[in-house]
C-alpha cells in the first residue's frame, strides 16, 4: 500500500531543513551566549562545533546588529593582546528572560513534535 | 595604507566595497562594522599562522558578498529608524529596496502605497470640508436604477446625486484617516520586519 522513496536529500527536505534552521538561530545565538561574553567569530565557532547551524559567515553580524537593537544583547569593544580589537556580545537582562522563555518553547515544541515523528522512525527501521 | 601588504589591500577593498553599501547607516555606527569585519577578516585569516593572500580569499569566501551583508544592515537600519518615526517616507523606501528582489516585496509596496493614499485622501477631504462645504463630501450616485456608486472627496462641481455625510465628513474623515495610516504602518513595517528575518537569518 505505501511506497516510502528513500531520498534524504530531496530538493523539497532540504529547503524544509534550511528554514528550519533558519528559525532556530536566533534561540541558538542566545544559548551560545548564555554563558558569557563572546565576539562573533568564537559565536561562529560555537555553532559550527555545536549545532549544523553553520551559516554564511557574515550573515551573523547583521543578525546580532538587530538583536541588540532589540535590546537583547550589550556590545563592548576589547583589545585583544595580539593588537585587533574585538566585539564582544553578551546577553541583558530582557536577552536573559527572552533566552529562557524561547527555550522553554523550544524543549515543548521538541517534544510534541518527536512524540508525533516516532512511529515514522520505527516505519524507517522496519 | 601605502605600505600596506597584498593581503592587507585585498581585506581593505573588501571593507571598502562593504562601506559603499552602507547608505544611510550613520557614520560611527558604519565605522564600527567595518571595524569588526576586519577583526573577524584578520583573525580568520591569521588562524594558521601568517597572513597570506590564500588565507584572506578562503577567510573573505566564507564571509560572503560584501554587498549583501551591507544590504543586510541597511535594511535593519530602515526598519530601526522607521519604526521611531512612523514616517511613510522611510517606510516605503525600505519596501522598495525589497521589492527589488522579490514579488513579495511589489506586492506589499503598492499595498502600502496604495494604504497611505486612501488614508492621505480620507483626511484631506476632512481638512478641505470648510472651504467647499458644497464640493466637498461623499455622494452617492444614482446613474441606474440597480447600480449605486460613491464618490468621496473633493469633486469639482457637485456631483448630481445624495450626499451623505455633510459635516460629518470631517471627524469621520479624520478617524478613517488616521486610522487607515497607522494599519497600513503597522502592516509594512511587520511586513518589513518579516522580510528582514528571512534574510538575516539566510544560511549557506
Amino acid at each position: 500500500m505505501t511506497s516510502i522513496s528513500a531520498s534524504p536529500s530531496a530538493p523539497a527536505t532540504e529547503k524544509w531543513e534550511v528554514q528550519l534552521r533558519k528559525g532556530c538561530l536566533e534561540l541558538a545565538i542566545l544559548a551560545i551566549l548564555w554563558e558569557g561574553k563572546l565576539y562573533g567569530l568564537e559565536i561562529l565557532r560555537r555553532l559550527e562545533n555545536n549545532s549544523d547551524l553553520v551559516v554564511a559567515e557574515g550573515t551573523i553580524y547583521p543578525l546580532l546588529s538587530r538583536l541588540k537593537a532589540e535590546g537583547l544583547l550589550h556590545s563592548e569593544w576589547v583589545e585583544a593582546e595580539a593588537g585587533h580589537p574585538r566585539k564582544y556580545y553578551r546577553l541583558t537582562s530582557l536577552g536573559k528572560r527572552r533566552a529562557v522563555e524561547m527555550a522553554r518553547v523550544w524543549a515543548e515544541f521538541a517534544a510534541n513534535v518527536g512524540d508525533l515523528v516516532a512511529p515514522l522512525q520505527k516505519g524507517e527501521r522496519a | 595604507m601605502t605600505n600596506a601588504t597584498a593581503p592587507e589591500r585585498r581585506i581593505e577593498n573588501f571593507l571598502q566595497e562593504l562601506r559603499a553599501g552602507l547608505r544611510g547607516v550613520p557614520d560611527l555606527q558604519a565605522t564600527e562594522i567595518i571595524d569588526e569585519l576586519r577583526s573577524h577578516v584578520r583573525e580568520r585569516a591569521e588562524m594558521k599562522g601568517e597572513l597570506t593572500d590564500a588565507a584572506v580569499v578562503a577567510a573573505l569566501q566564507r564571509l560572503g558578498n560584501p554587498k549583501e551583508i551591507a544590504a543586510m544592515y541597511v535594511a535593519e537600519e530602515i526598519v530601526t529608524r522607521a519604526e521611531k518615526s512612523f514616517s511613510p517616507w522611510l517606510v516605503l523606501k525600505g519596501i522598495i529596496h525589497w521589492a527589488g528582489i522579490s514579488l513579495a516585496g511589489v506586492f506589499v509596496f503598492f499595498a502600502s502605497l496604495a494604504g497611505y493614499l486612501l488614508a492621505g485622501s480620507f483626511a484631506i477631504s476632512a481638512l478641505m470640508k470648510p472651504f467647499g462645504p458644497g464640493r466637498v463630501g461623499l455622494w452617492g450616485l444614482n446613474e441606474a436604477p440597480d447600480s449605486f456608486s460613491l464618490v468621496l472627496g473633493p469633486a469639482g462641481p457637485s456631483p448630481a446625486g445624495t450626499e451623505l455625510l455633510g459635516w460629518w465628513i470631517i471627524p469621520l474623515g479624520l478617524l478613517m484617516g488616521v486610522g487607515l495610516f497607522l494599519l497600513t504602518a503597522r502592516f509594512s513595517l511587520w511586513s518589513l520586519r518579516k522580510f528582514q528575518r528571512m534574510r538575516s537569518a539566510r544560511l549557506r
